[in-house]
């Protein structure tokens, strides 16, 4: 459990610091007290609520860095704070599994396992998001087709996979 | 999760998409990659065998039961799985865990070993629940993985004395009843004229030496084994239950204990449970019928049935005739009738009630009230007790707070001629 209470620690801290930072560079220091402030109260909520309160919190940083990009914020800065706080939304889900056991090897060695595959999944994504801005990608006619065909196919894949998992529930 | 997941890449694509801004688009790639690596890691097609030993079938009451789950991975790779072998309360773990939280990998093998505690009954394993997902906690599949077994645990059995019985009837083989015939014995039972083949140490002198040319002969009475029938009530009706249990578990041990004293004795003993439905074990001797009955008390259920609400529906020729009963039951008013109908039928008939007045009276809070709602209840079964022994039937008004083995001593301990009690038969 150390091991996923540091980790965490560090992707609120991350998650927090980041928006806050942007939102100070912009010469907002209401919204940054306001997100360092949340991400406190993600933290410790995460302990004892279930997962509509920790899903609440993804959710107000996703808010929060979409506005933060029409605001001006800085990208690199945005999506960092994105993907550190994906990575608390599911560190605190996965402590919220681990509560239900005293901690043993078996699940130290599972959470080394997680912790890796979440810092290369994180960290891909992250790395990721800069590609169109590295490529100077910008909304075309056919990219806009393309991503809504995308969307279309994917809605009807998302459906049919819950629609799965519910019968088998 | 995953709808959650799905409709925030939505909401922020279609966000970015109307904006015309490529920055907001982007921002759905990290949490796509995390939907991508769910998905790649999902657990397929689960199979896993398992194996279960526990240390015993059948434990006392009060030992632990040591179980030890052999888990074998023979499908794909569990990333993050969690395994619960369900136990059925009031069974307890004690020691060890019933539920891990592990990584399977192919051909990986699993021991779960835990130790358990339960009371009286009967205990069944069926299934290993099991949930399995990715790292993400996205995808996950549920299932119950058989792995059955059956165990009893026995009602706790407390040594009784000897207890003091005389069936009207008795069997044919030597034993510690008084017989009520003469014949060989230790106890001194009557005179009659000397015949032929008597023993001449048995000449009552005294008496011959009155009479003129006629000898007279001691006669000691016959001690043989006794038919004895317990009769264990578990009518719903009759039962009392608090927050700390229900009496029903005090008649069990009761009705054990009285078993065991029985059948030390010699005796041939049988059960009848009367409650939802008509348990029998058949009549026995020894250490097998004692495990006979104990594997059907520990069974033992309270219920509702209309047909056997009432005592007087006792199925009562399942017993020999004359034999002796011993009733274990809290009683019922009603019960009288059925009583008096034994009695008249030439049973010798005992019971050992466990109060369920003053064990209600234990859960509740002390109050003017409730101490005078005692009064009043103990007036009624001690006029209950006193109408049935007055038909001659022995009772023991057991409180349970008391120990079982010196209630009985004292209310069953001293042979029966001394109780002055009325005798059936003879």
């Amino acid at each position: 459990m150390r091991q996923t209470e540091l980790l965490l620690g560090v992707f609120t801290l991350a998650a927090s610091l980041t928006l806050a930072a942007g939102y100070a560079l912009l010469g907002m220091p209401g919204p940054a007290l306001i997100f360092a402030g949340i991400a406190i109260a993600w933290w410790a909520a995460g302990r004892r609520f279930g997962n509509f309160v920790i899903s609440l919190g993804l959710l107000i940083f996703t808010l929060g860095a979409v506005v933060g990009i029409f605001a001006g914020l800085d990208f690199y800065l945005v999506v960092i704070s994105l993907a550190a706080s994906l990575g608390t939304w599911d560190l605190l889900r996965f402590r919220h599994r681990l509560k239900r056991l005293d901690a043993n090897r078996e699940t130290a060695a599972l959470e080394g396992l997680h912790a890796r595959r979440l810092a290369v999944v994180v960290v891909v994504g992250g790395a990721l998001s800069f590609a169109p801005s590295f490529f100077e990608a910008r909304f075309s006619f056919w990219i806009v087709v393309g991503i809504v065909v995308a969307l279309l196919f994917s809605f009807e894949k998302v459906l049919r996979v819950l629609k799965k998992n519910r019968r088998e529930a | 999760m995953l709808l959650f997941l799905s409709a925030l890449v939505y909401l922020m694509l279609l966000v970015g998409l109307v904006a015309r801004s490529s920055e907001v688009a982007a921002l759905t790639i990290p949490i796509l990659v995390y939907l991508a690596a769910g998905v790649y890691f999902a657990p397929g097609g689960i199979k896993l065998k398992t194996s279960r030993k526990i240390s015993a079938e059948r434990v006392s009451h009060g030992k632990p039961l040591s179980v030890e789950l052999a888990v074998d991975n023979v499908g794909g790779n569990l990333d993050e799985v969690f395994l619960e072998d369900l136990t059925v309360p009031p069974i307890q773990v004690i020691e060890g865990h019933n539920q891990r939280l592990l990584r399977l990998p192919q051909g990986g093998k699993l021991v779960i070993k835990h130790t358990l505690k339960g009371g009286r009954g009967e205990y069944r394993f069926e299934n290993l629940s099991l949930t399995a997902n990715d790292f993400t906690g996205l995808f996950v599949v549920r299932s119950q993985i058989p792995a059955p077994a059956r165990v009893l645990v026995y009602p706790e059995v407390v040594r009784l004395k000897h207890i003091h019985i005389r069936p009207p009837q008795t069997r044919g083989f030597a034993g510690p009843i008084p017989a009520r015939t003469g014949g060989s014995g230790t106890d001194f039972f009557g005179i009659r004229e000397y015949m032929p083949g008597d023993s001449p140490r048995r000449i009552n002198w005294r008496i011959s030496t009155m009479h003129d040319d006629q000898l007279f002969t001691n006669e000691f009475e016959q001690e043989r084994l006794a038919d004895v029938g317990l009769i264990l009530d578990a009518r719903q009706q009759s039962n009392v239950t608090t927050l700390n249990g229900s009496i029903f578990e005090h008649s069990v041990s009761a009705t054990a204990a009285l078993s065991k004293a029985f059948l030390d004795d010699g005796n041939r003993v049988s059960l009848l449970i009367y409650g939802f439905a008509l348990t029998r074990v058949y009549p026995g001797y020894g250490k097998v019928q004692q495990d006979k009955m104990l594997r059907a008390l520990a069974r033992g259920k309270t219920g509702v049935n209309f047909a056997l609400e009432n005592m007087a529906y006792l199925p009562i020729r399942l017993f020999p005739p004359r034999s002796q009963l011993v009733v274990v039951s809290p009683l019922l008013e009603s019960d009288l009738p059925a009583f008096i109908r034994l009695r008249a039928q030439g049973y010798e008939v005992m019971v050992v009630s466990p109060n369920p007045v003053e064990y209600e009276y234990q859960s509740y809070q002390k109050s003017q009230e409730t101490e005078f709602g005692l009064r009043l209840a103990n007036l009624g079964r001690e006029k209950q007790i006193r109408n049935l022994k007055k038909v001659g039937v022995r009772v023991v008004d057991w409180k349970v707070s008391e120990s079982l083995p010196k209630v009985i001593q004292r209310g069953l301990g001293a042979p029966l001629a001394r109780l002055n009690l009325p005798r059936s038969g003879v």
